[in-house]
C-alpha cells in the first residue's frame, strides 16, 4: 500500500479506537429496561367466590397451532359458573410464563376447529392476553350449551397461535 | 492473474476457498436456526433468519477485517488474503438478507414506503437509548454494496488502485456504523451480558490487531537513510537480504523492495500495480518477483510483467560496494530496465 493510504488507514483506526469504546460504554450505560405489557393498566378484578364457583381447571389445555404435537402453551385455564344463573360461564387464563407473542387476542367460536388456520368470520372477540397477567373473560351464554372453541390469535403475526376446545357446561363437575 | 476480464477467474485455490466458505455459511445457519427453534420455540422463522443472517454477517466482517493485519504480522495467513473479496461479497449478501428480512418484517405493513419508514419511523436522534439504529445499518449496507459491486479487477483497473483502495477503506466506516447499529439496536433489548462481551471482544480484537500491525509498519517507515554525495543511499549489507527475498526500505517517501536472487541485486517499487500489495514481502519464483497477495509477477530487472501482461512498476538504480547495498532514491519510469548488480 502506498504511504498516503497507509497514513489514512492509521488515522481511521486511531479514530475507531477512540470513538467505538466511548459508544460502547455509552450504549450500555444508557440502556433502559424494556416496558412489558404487565405494566399496562388492565381490568384484573378477581371473580367473587360468592357469585362464581370454580368448576374446571387445567394446565395444559392449549395446543399450539398448527403443530398440535408441540408442547402446550404454558397457560392455566379455569372455568367458573355463575352461581345465580347457572348457565353463565367465565374463563380465567393465567399464563405461567411470558408468552412472548405480540398482540394476542382471545376469540371464541361455536365450532370444533378453526379450519385452515384462518380466524373464523363469526369468531367473537373476548379480549386480550399478554405477558403473565391473569385475565378473565365472560363467555357467551351459548358456551354453556355447546362445545366452544377458544382461539388465541396474534394480531401482529396475523395468525392463530393456539386453540382449545372447552367442554360444554353441562359436563362440568363442580370442585 | 489474468489478461482479460472474467466474472471469476476460477482456479483450484479459489474453488477450495469458496467451498470452505459456503460450507461454513450453511453450517452456521443450520446450527443457528436449529438451536433457535429448540431454545426459543416461540420465535418466528423470520426472526430467527434475521438474527442468523445478521450475526453471521458481523462474524464474517470481523474475519475479513482481521485478515489484513494478521498478514502484516504473520505471513502464514496470506492464503486467507488471496480470495478475500469472495468473503466480502458473501458477507454483503448475508447483510443484505438481514436488512431485507428486517425491512419486510418491521416496515412493510404500513402505508409508508418501507425504505422511507426505516428513515422516519424513529427520529429520536437526541436520545442515546432510543437512538435510531436502523438508518445506521442501512448506511453501512450501502457502503458494503459499493464495495461488493466494485470487487473485481475491472474496477481496480478503471478506478486505479489508489482510488479503489480509498473506496474500500470505507469498510472501517461501515464497521463503526454496524457496531453502533448493534449497540443501539439489539443490545438495548437483549440484556444478556454474553452479547455485550462478544461485541466488546470483537471490537478490541479488530482495533488491537490493526494498531499492532500499524505499529510494526510505522517502525519500518521511521528509519531514515542518509544520501551520499552521488545521491545513492546506503541501505545495509548484502547479507541482510535473504536469497530470493527482499529488504524493504523507505526512500523519497515511498517504499522500495531490494531483491537478492541468483547472485544479483535489483530494486523496484514495493507497490504492486494490481491492488498495491507489498511486493517486498513476496518472493522470487521462476525468476519473477511474485506479489504475496494475488500472485502478480514482475521481472526484477525492469519491473515489467511478462507478456502478455502489461503491468509495470518503477525500478531503482543499485550499487554494491564492499558488500554494502546502495540504492538511488530517484525512481525510474515504470518498466525501465536497470542492469542487475552482480554480487562479487
Amino acid at each position: 500500500m502506498i504511504l498516503s493510504l497507509r497514513r489514512r488507514h492509521r488515522v481511521m483506526m486511531l479514530s475507531l479506537a477512540l470513538i467505538l469504546p466511548i459508544a460502547f460504554v455509552a450504549a450500555l450505560v444508557v440502556r433502559q429496561p424494556i416496558p412489558t405489557t404487565q405494566d399496562l393498566p388492565i381490568n384484573s378484578t378477581p371473580l367473587s367466590s360468592e357469585d362464581w364457583r370454580l368448576c374446571f381447571e387445567k394446565d395444559n389445555l392449549w395446543s399450539r397451532w398448527p403443530s398440535l404435537s408441540r408442547p402446550a402453551l404454558p397457560i392455566t385455564t379455569r372455568l367458573y359458573a355463575n352461581r345465580q344463573s347457572g348457565t353463565q360461564l367465565a374463563m380465567e387464563l393465567q399464563p405461567r410464563e411470558n408468552l412472548k407473542t405480540p398482540d394476542i387476542l382471545v376469540y371464541c367460536h361455536p365450532a370444533f376447529s378453526a379450519g385452515g388456520g384462518q380466524l373464523p368470520e363469526r369468531a367473537q372477540l373476548l379480549g386480550t392476553l399478554a405477558g403473565t397477567e391473569t385475565r378473565r373473560f365472560i363467555l357467551p351464554v351459548a358456551a354453556s350449551e355447546q362445545e366452544t372453541l377458544i382461539i388465541l390469535y396474534s394480531l401482529a403475526h396475523q395468525k392463530i397461535i393456539a386453540e382449545t376446545q372447552l367442554p360444554a357446561a353441562v359436563s362440568l363437575t363442580p370442585f | 492473474m489474468s489478461l482479460s476480464y472474467q466474472a471469476v477467474s476460477w482456479n483450484r485455490q479459489k474453488k477450495i476457498y469458496d467451498t470452505v466458505l459456503l460450507s461454513g455459511v450453511a453450517l452456521y445457519l443450520a446450527l443457528f436456526l436449529g438451536l433457535g427453534v429448540a431454545l426459543h420455540p416461540n420465535a418466528t422463522a423470520e426472526t430467527l433468519l434475521i438474527r442468523g443472517f445478521g450475526t453471521l454477517a458481523i462474524l464474517l466482517l470481523h474475519i475479513i477485517l482481521s485478515i489484513g493485519p494478521l498478514c502484516r504480522l504473520e505471513a502464514r495467513f496470506l492464503p486467507l488474503l488471496y480470495n478475500r473479496r469472495h468473503l466480502g461479497v458473501t458477507m454483503f449478501v448475508l447483510a443484505f438478507a438481514h436488512g431485507a428480512f428486517s425491512i419486510v418484517q418491521f416496515h412493510s405493513q404500513g402505508d409508508v414506503h418501507p425504505l422511507v419508514s426505516v428513515l422516519i419511523s424513529n427520529t429520536q436522534y437526541t436520545s442515546l437509548s432510543r437512538f435510531p439504529f436502523q438508518p445506521l445499518g442501512l448506511i453501512a449496507l450501502l457502503i458494503l454494496f459499493l464495495m461488493a459491486a466494485t470487487s473485481h479487477d475491472f474496477w481496480v483497473a478503471n478506478l486505479t488502485p489508489p482510488i479503489w483502495k480509498a473506496l474500500h477503506m470505507l469498510v472501517y466506516v461501515a464497521y463503526a456504523l454496524i457496531v453502533c447499529h448493534v449497540l443501539f439496536g439489539m443490545l438495548q433489548a437483549e440484556t444478556s451480558v454474553v452479547y455485550s462481551i462478544m461485541l466488546g471482544f470483537g471490537m478490541i480484537w479488530i482495533i488491537g490487531l490493526h494498531l499492532l500491525a500499524a505499529r510494526k509498519e510505522q517502525s519500518a517507515d521511521l528509519k531514515i537513510f542518509e544520501a551520499a554525495a552521488d545521491g545513492y543511499v546506503e541501505v545495509g549489507s548484502v547479507n541482510d537480504i535473504p536469497e530470493k527475498c527482499a529488504k524493504v526500505v523507505l526512500l523519497s517517501g515511498e517504499r522500495v523492495a531490494i531483491f537478492k536472487y541468483a547472485g544479483k541485486i535489483s530494486a523496484l517499487s514495493n507497490v504492486c500495480q494490481h491492488q498495491n500489495g507489498p511486493l517486498g514481502e513476496g518472493r522470487i519464483i521462476d525468476g519473477l518477483v511474485t506479489c504475496p497477495w494475488h500472485g502478480f509477477n514482475y521481472r526484477p530487472a525492469d519491473g515489467a510483467s511478462p507478456a502478455p501482461f502489461k503491468e509495470k512498476v518503477p525500478t531503482f538504480r543499485v550499487k554494491v560496494i564492499n558488500g554494502r547495498v546502495l540504492v538511488h532514491p530517484c525512481p525510474n519510469l515504470p518498466g525501465t530496465f536497470v542492469e542487475p548488480v552482480i554480487i562479487e
